[in-house]
């Protein structure tokens, strides 16, 4: 099977804006997103094979954009909107730190430790209360 | 890791309606970025990056269930 790989970028200017992305190789997304962020998203897509990542302004993913996923991804914008990228940077992991290895309910189960990131548990809510 | 590589007969896959409308999709707007590929190598690359992030999930255990036969 094929090792190619594709971002799918997208640059959201308000919440109706999810249908606004494209596909990009990697030296396109470095273009388009920064040399960071595109090392940042090729870890977590093409490493770790998460779905998506948002690092303001962008969200990036390996899939092309549902209404669902761009509302849990616009949350996480919005929250780093309103905390500042470094201020959500050390919250979100700290949380999880303290889920996986510290809190009873959720220790060592890398699942429970990241649905339980209080940011990750507002985007899921957000993204559950949409109706399609 | 030990990846095991496992051909795919691109006419043997089973999708859902939505899987085939977010596969059609994808390769309509991959085909913009990466305009020289041919269909068939577009279709490998959409399927074979949708089943590893886990979206396509009915291939997915067809594939395992052939995997454990071999």
């Amino acid at each position: 099977m094929s090792k190619r790989f594709f971002y799918v970028v997208c640059k959201p200017k308000s919440i109706d804006d999810w249908e606004n992305y494209k596909i990009c190789s990697f030296g396109e997304l470095i273009k388009e997103a920064g040399l960071c962020r595109a090392i940042i998203a090729w870890i977590a897509l093409a490493k770790m094979d998460f779905t998506a990542i948002t690092i303001k302004p962008y969200i990036i993913s390996s899939r092309i954009l549902t209404k669902r996923l761009f509302l849990h991804e616009f949350t996480h914008l919005r929250q780093q909107t309103n905390d500042g990228l470094l201020k959500f940077g050390i919250k979100y992991y700290w949380a999880w730190f303290i889920n996986f290895f510290f809190k009873k309910e959720t220790r060592f189960n890398l699942y429970e430790a990241y649905y339980n990131i209080p940011y990750e548990i507002e985007a899921y809510s957000v993204q559950e209360n949409f109706q399609v | 890791m030990n990846d095991k590589e496992i051909e795919i007969d691109l006419n043997q896959i089973q999708l859902t309606p939505a899987e085939k409308l977010e596969v059609a999709e994808t390769l309509m707007r991959l085909k913009k970025t990466f305009k020289n590929i041919s269909d068939e190598e577009a279709y490998k690359i959409v399927v074979h990056q949708l089943l590893r992030i886990g979206h396509l999930p009915m291939l997915r255990q067809q594939l395992l269930k052939r995997l454990k036969n071999e």
